[in-house]
């Protein structure tokens, strides 16, 4: 043991380091957050609740039933069934989404035709019962209301998803486009 | 030159059988009766004739197609369905020498073994169907037509069926379907009608100028035809000259005759003095000439390469008053109305260059709108079920080529400089 | 053959096809959308252009033969510039609204699209005008989805003989319409459906329930005529949305009727039993299977030892599988020791067995769907098999179209008689008396070889009776003028390939046995084989139960003796029948049935039989059981259970199963494949025992009026069958309920007028045995004095007028018409 290290051994010079280190944490801002009762803000199009797009024209789901975003779901997780209304359009009877089994990769989001489903960012949603988070037609369009209405969906749809939302239209059923549009 | 087609024309009862008789009528039959059919069909493959109807196929090949097929009964069927717009050369057979074609059609049906023949007649035409029918009837009296004919046994009955107005009947399956009461539409080929026509037995499709020519060349004998007119394709032609022209009408010229010779010779040059801008050589759906390049021959083989066709010989003829692109959009609202919309390049295509086209006429022309016409007539042409999409992607292609120039004026300028 | 090369690939082919079709031989595909196999090529939509060495111009392939060294290809740049131009033609009018069309996923158009790639759509401008959407009950035309292939036009004129659909208008505004655009009245065969290349034409009621993409595809043999289809059904989570024809797929080809496609909805009838029920008092009550099955087998135990086993009766059913059959038999036969086991085919097609075996000397003759095919003459005898064999029937249409002459005796105007080259438009019932009659001219005119045939059993028998039928004596009975009797004989006789077609339906009341005995004597005379005569068993089994031993042997009583005589029975086993609306003269029926001390029915749905029972026992349906079906030819096919059974029921061969089990009974059959094994040795043996050659005998049958007319019964009765149903199960389907629901009776116009009766307005119908209150369909399709409707409709109640005799050519009804104020 050399003098240097008897002195160190002697005046705790380590501990004082440590101690200083700790000292030092003191005062810098910590990462930690105090979740839940300090919430983080999700970053813009982060993944989480499925919600079906509300036509603010209509008042109704945009969703034509089409069943592509049930096609592509790689954990099967959404069952769609139409029928013909009084008019004989189709409409959507039930849309449901098997949350627990979703895996949020957004493919039905990107197979949509009219863009009318989105994932939002809310991400904290638990049940006590699998039913609880079994989400029919009705629940997604009023999660739409909740998280996404107003600019908030509009701005997800343009900024993450082609083509463009401004893109989407929905055809009424024997009135087509007077103008093809360009495809991409 | 002598006239054959429209000999004794300026006779006001030419279509009477007596003055027709009186005129050396009904003397070829008697002498082709004489002579076996197949005899016939030599005379007139010596002849050299090759069909009238626009598209020049040698008669006596598509006759000899008919002839090897044994099935029986066999029809002949005149196309007088004379619906290309400018065409109106078998109106003065059909209404002042009736008998001519009826003469022409006994003969030909005995040389093919046919018994039952029809003139289809165009719908628009109703002066002639009166007229051919009484010369049908004169014809039934003194035996030129009936189960015995001339009392050689020969059987030959012949009936007029007109048609409802379409164009596309003057293609010859469709022609068929619409003797057979369908729907006007073109059938595929093969097989030809010459195997399978009219109830699936062999038919023979003729234009009645061919027909009338056939009592001729019996008259006169298959070689001594032969040397009138161009070599390739003898025999007196109907030219039909309509337009900016003095003296516009059916001229009876030897086959060959130039361009020129018909616009400036025989019709008179151009009105008022005018200057001739282009000319149609062979209906609307040939392609068109401009002015320098008339000095061609009208036959089967030199319009070709002049660039066009000899089509029907209906010469349109146009001065420098004339606006292209209109007559472009006016052709082919003509073969949108007329497409039979079988096939999809012909019926969504018309339709398009119809309305491209009129967009252009009417100042509304966008950039890039000369190669889509360009573009979409290319897809056409060749692809059409029948030649009908051919003729119209023609007439657009021909136009661009030589007018290019006025359609480009009138998408700079937004509008059509020839309006005021 | 020649020898051509396609992409490389040198092909040997059969002279004369076209190059689309030698492709499509070898496995070569050429992209189309007007191109069928059924249809003459059209060759318009002009996708199939290929390209053959040394031709100027692109060739289609569809329409364009295939010669000898042909250099073609099928996919070179040049040829796919075309079809993409093609395409980018089609989708300037055509919609894009696959997001809604039904088609989408199995749209032509679309995949075509997809693999040429998505042209840059370079037209704008005002599109095509959109016309109005023409709605049907089960078939929709969505106009402007059409891209004028015309194939639904072509198959409905050329194929199915309809033309229900037409291109209307010229070039480019030319739209497919029913006549006036109005709504598509048609054969509701739906062919129109499978072939549309895109979502123009689609099934109302397949609309909008389902994308292609979330059925799952099983295929299962169709529960309705004898031919025998093999259906392709779309199941989604359990239910069946949709049924189509798969190309190469059965027998059928493809091709399906409205029944098939359409018709399988019925089991999913609200009137379906769920639960086994037993009567108390009046009315009845759920119970378990093991309750219902201990009563059962107490109560037909001790009514057999009381009254002896031949004191219980069962009726089987030609729409069981041959499983469920064979063990009801072998319930009845081993289990009980009763010989009793009928069906309602003894007023069908077991009197054509009673023929073959009297005339041919051949124990049974199963019918060839592709017999019409290649005969020179077709005879058609007062049936319409486009009707009660649809798809069997196509074939007859094509025969014709193919060149061979057909002759229709029938009294009414049908699909086929407007087909035909001669219709000989008889008096219903005289169809014996036009046979004798043309066996007259045969022999008058020694059109036969009567060295030959004189050494048959029965010939001077024969030659008595049929010397009397002279053409002037047949035109008496039947109303045909003498010499269309000699006509129709002379051609029929002179024809070097002949043909005789007649279903014996148990609902048609204008044939019986003795006309199939004298279309057998025809036959005979003119020296054919059995196979020349066509006699298609009714139903999807009608082969396979009387194969698997349902009819009286051994003693047993027949369906005569157990269901006109009362007091014959003490008791009763239905399955999967209802003999109250299926079999003539249902008050007598009725009696009998009440007169029973115990009845069980034993079906799908609650029948007018069954509410007579004393338990009914629900069976599962087609769809919901394994077995198998043996078809009009004695094809024997397998049918498979695709969805799960309804309620608590349970597949007949089962049930019976475990009711002789409760009786203490052990038919020895554990599982599914047991019972079949033991069903296939037992129809292996009867077919080896039926084996041999033929031995032809005439027995000469004489007409026998039925039931003439009189003062007051005015008009003669023919039952019949109408095409969108089969049997009265198809009365249970909601889809064919739409285009027939309800019984009718057509009456000629003259008639009507007489009554005042005008279209739509309710009659009363009389006969000697009852009267029901029918709905009036005034028409020119039947001849003055006669009547017809058809007997499908439990709610009709037709079989209450009608009646049974012993008379074996017809067995007609007179009755009466009022008009109801």
């Amino acid at each position: 043991m050399t003098a240097n290290e008897f002195i160190k051994k002697v005046f705790f010079i380590e501990i004082l380091k440590g101690l200083a280190l700790t000292l030092r944490h003191f005062f810098t801002p910590s990462v930690t957050r105090q979740y839940p009762t300090e919430k983080r803000e999700p970053f813009p199009g982060s993944r989480g609740l499925h919600a079906l797009v509300r036509d603010p024209e209509t008042g109704r789901e945009k969703c034509v039933g089409c069943g592509l975003c049930a096609a592509m779901c790689p954990s099967q997780c959404i069952h769609i069934y139409t029928s013909e209304d009084d008019d004989h359009k189709k409409v959507v009877d039930r849309y449901e989404v098997e949350v627990l089994r979703c895996v949020y990769c957004a493919f039905c989001v990107e197979a949509c035709p009219y863009g009318a489903i989105v994932l939002t960012d809310h991400f904290e949603y638990s049940g006590y019962s699998r039913e609880e988070l079994y989400y029919t037609k009705d629940r997604l369009l009023h999660n739409w209301d909740k998280y996404m209405a107003n600019s908030k969906g509009r701005e997800y749809l343009e900024k993450f998803w082609r083509p463009k939302s401004e893109d989407f239209g929905v055809p009424a059923a024997g009135h087509h486009q007077a103008e093809g549009k360009k495809a991409t | 030159m002598e006239k054959v087609l429209l000999k004794n024309i300026d006779n006001p009862n030419s279509a009477d059988i007596g003055e027709y008789r009186k005129a050396g009528g009904y003397r070829s039959l008697a002498k082709a009766l004489q002579m076996q059919p197949a005899d016939i069909v030599e005379e007139v493959k010596k002849s050299g004739i090759r069909g009238r109807g626009g598209a020049g196929f040698p008669t006596a090949m598509k006759w000899n197609f008919a002839m090897a097929d044994p099935k029986f009964p066999k029809y002949l069927i005149c196309n007088a369905d004379e619906g290309e717009p400018g065409t109106f050369k078998d109106r003065p057979i059909l209404e002042k020498n009736p008998h001519l074609l009826i003469e022409g059609m006994v003969i030909s049906g005995y040389a093919l073994g046919a018994e039952y023949g029809y003139i289809y007649l165009r719908g628009e035409y109703p002066a002639a169907k009166d007229i051919l029918e009484g010369a049908i009837e004169q014809a039934y009296k003194e035996n030129f037509l009936g189960d015995d004919i001339l009392g050689k046994g020969v059987r030959f009955r012949l009936s007029v069926h007109q048609g409802a107005g379409a164009y596309i009947c003057g293609e010859e399956t469709a022609l068929i379907e619409s003797i057979e009461g369908k729907k006007g539409q073109p059938r595929t080929k093969p097989p030809f009608p010459v195997n399978v026509g009219a109830w699936s037995m062999p038919t023979i499709v003729n234009n009645v100028e061919t027909l009338s020519n056939i009592p001729y060349i019996i008259e006169i004998g298959g070689e001594a035809y032969s040397a009138i007119g161009s070599s390739d394709c003898p025999g007196p032609k109907l030219y039909c000259v309509s337009g900016f022209v003095e003296n516009p009408g059916v001229y009876e010229l030897p086959m060959g005759t130039s361009l020129r010779d018909i616009i400036y010779k025989h019709a008179g040059g151009i009105k008022d003095n005018g200057k001739l801008k282009a000319v149609i050589p062979g209906g609307i759906s040939t392609p068109v000439l401009p002015a320098d390049a008339i000095d061609c021959a009208m036959d089967f083989v030199a319009m070709p390469k002049a660039g066009s066709m000899l089509g029907s010989g209906a010469v349109i003829v146009m001065d420098e008053s004339v606006c292209m692109v209109r007559v472009t959009y006016r052709a082919m609202k003509f073969f949108e109305h007329e497409s039979c919309g079988k096939c999809t390049p012909c019926r969504e295509g018309t339709d398009w260059l119809r309305k491209i086209l009129e967009r252009i006429e009417h100042g509304k022309g966008r950039e890039g709108d000369i190669n889509l016409l360009s573009d979409v007539a290319g897809v056409m042409s060749g692809r059409t079920f029948c030649p009908l999409g051919d003729g119209a992607a023609g007439v657009v292609t021909g136009m661009i080529k030589h007018f290019r120039s006025e359609f480009e004026e009138h998408i700079r300028d937004k509008q059509c400089k020839f309006r005021n | 053959m020649i020898e051509i090369t396609i992409d490389d690939r040198k092909l040997s082919v059969e002279k004369g096809i076209t190059i689309l079709e030698a492709a499509r031989r070898n496995g070569i595909k050429i992209p189309n959308l007007c191109f069928d196999k059924r249809l003459r090529p059209y060759g318009g939509c002009r996708m199939c252009v290929v390209e053959i060495e040394g031709g100027r111009k692109l060739a289609s392939a569809c329409g364009h033969p295939a010669r000898e060294g042909m250099v073609i290809k099928t996919n070179s740049p040049r040829v796919r510039r075309v079809r993409q131009s093609v395409l980018e033609f089609l989708l300037v009018h055509h919609p894009l609204d696959c997001p809604e069309c039904d088609k989408a996923g199995e749209c032509a158009l679309q995949d075509l699209v997809f693999e040429y790639g998505v042209p840059e759509t370079r037209f704008t401008g005002e599109r095509k005008h959109a016309q109005p959407d023409v709605r049907g009950p089960l078939i929709e035309l969505i106009s402007n989805r059409c891209i004028l292939c015309a194939k639904c036009v072509r198959i409905c004129s050329q194929y199915q003989g309809r033309g229900a659909l037409g291109l209307i208008g010229r070039g480019f505004p030319t739209v497919v319409q029913p006549a006036f655009g109005e709504v598509l009245e048609c054969d509701y065969c739906g062919q129109c459906i499978d072939i549309c290349p895109t979502g123009a034409l689609i099934s109302k009621p397949y609309k909008y329930k389902a994308r292609p993409w979330f059925l799952e595809e099983k295929e299962n043999i169709c529960s309705f005529c004898g031919v025998g289809c093999t259906l392709t059904l779309g199941i989604r989570e359990g239910r069946i949305l949709r049924s189509k024809g798969r190309e190469g797929a059965g027998i059928n080809d493809g091709n399906l009727c409205g029944r098939g496609r359409f018709g399988f909805d019925y089991i999913y009838s609200e009137n379906r039993l769920r639960t086994p029920l037993i009567k108390e008092g009046d009315e009845f009550r759920d119970a378990s299977w093991e309750e219902a099955l201990t009563y059962v087998a107490r109560s037909l135990s001790s009514i057999r030892d009381a009254h002896g086993p031949n004191s219980i009766g069962a009726i089987g059913s030609p729409r069981c599988t041959v499983e469920d059959n064979y063990m009801l038999a072998k319930f009845m036969r081993a289990g009980l020791g009763s010989g009793n086991i009928a069906s309602s085919e003894a007023f069908g097609y077991a009197g054509a067995l009673r023929a073959f075996s009297l005339s041919f000397g051949i124990g049974s003759n199963p019918a060839d769907l592709a017999s019409p095919l290649g005969r020179d003459v077709i005879l058609v005898l007062e049936s319409d098999p486009t009707i009660t064999h649809p798809v069997f029937g196509l074939n007859i249409l094509r025969a014709k179209r193919e060149g061979s002459r057909l002759l229709v005796a029938d009294y009414r105007e049908t699909k086929l008689t407007r087909h035909s080259n001669t219709w000989l438009q008889l008096r219903p019932g005289t169809l014996v008396a036009l046979l004798n009659g043309m066996m007259n001219v045969i022999m008058d005119r020694g059109l036969f070889d009567r060295d030959r045939v004189s050494g048959i059993r029965g010939f001077s028998s024969l030659e008595a009776v049929v010397k009397e039928y002279t053409p002037a004596m047949v035109s008496e009975i039947t109303g045909l003028t003498g010499e269309a009797v000699t006509d129709a004989a002379v051609t029929f006789a002179n024809a070097p390939r002949r043909l005789v077609i007649m279903p014996l339906a148990v609902s048609e009341n204008n044939k019986g046995p003795g006309s199939a005995l004298a279309a057998a004597n025809l036959l005979i005379l003119l020296g054919e084989e059995p196979s020349s005569l066509q006699v298609p068993a009714e139903y999807c089994n009608t082969y396979g139960m009387l194969e698997a031993g349902i009819m009286p042997r051994g003693g047993g009583m027949d369906v005569f003796d157990m269901l006109y005589k009362p007091g014959h029975l003490r008791a009763l086993y239905i399955m999967g029948e209802d003999p109250l609306v299926s079999m003539p003269d249902s008050r007598k029926i009725k009696n009998t049935l009440r007169s029973l001390d115990f009845l069980v029915v034993q079906d799908i749905v609650m029948t007018e039989a069954a509410e007579l029972a004393n338990v009914v026992l629900p069976a599962s349906s087609w769809g919901e059981k394994e077995g198998h079906f043996i078809n009009a030819g004695g094809l024997r096919q397998r049918i498979r259970k695709v969805v799960e059974a309804t309620g608590k029921s349970q597949p007949d061969w089962q049930i019976l199963r475990n009711l002789g089990l409760a009786m203490g009974i052990n038919l020895g059959a554990k599982s599914f494949q047991d019972i079949t094994k033991e069903a296939d040795d037992f129809i292996a043996g009867g077919r080896r025992e039926a084996e041999g050659a033929p031995r032809p005998a005439f027995h000469p049958v004489a007409y026998e009026p039925e039931e003439p007319c009189d003062s007051e019964f005015t008009y003669t009765l023919v039952t019949r069958d109408v095409l969108q149903h089969s049997g009265n199960m198809s009365t249970r389907s909601e889809a064919l309920k739409l285009v027939q629901a309800e019984a009718f009776l057509e009456i000629n116009e003259k008639d009507a007028e007489r009554h005042a009766i005008s279209d739509e307005s309710h009659i009363k119908i009389t006969s000697r045995r009852g009267a029901v209150y029918l709905r009036a369909k005034v028409t020119d399709a039947v001849p003055e004095g006669v009547v017809s409707t058809p007997v499908h409709f439990p709610s009709g109640g037709i079989n209450e007028l009608t009646h049974f005799s012993g008379n074996t050519c017809s067995r007609l009804d007179a009755v009466k018409i009022e008009r109801v104020k």
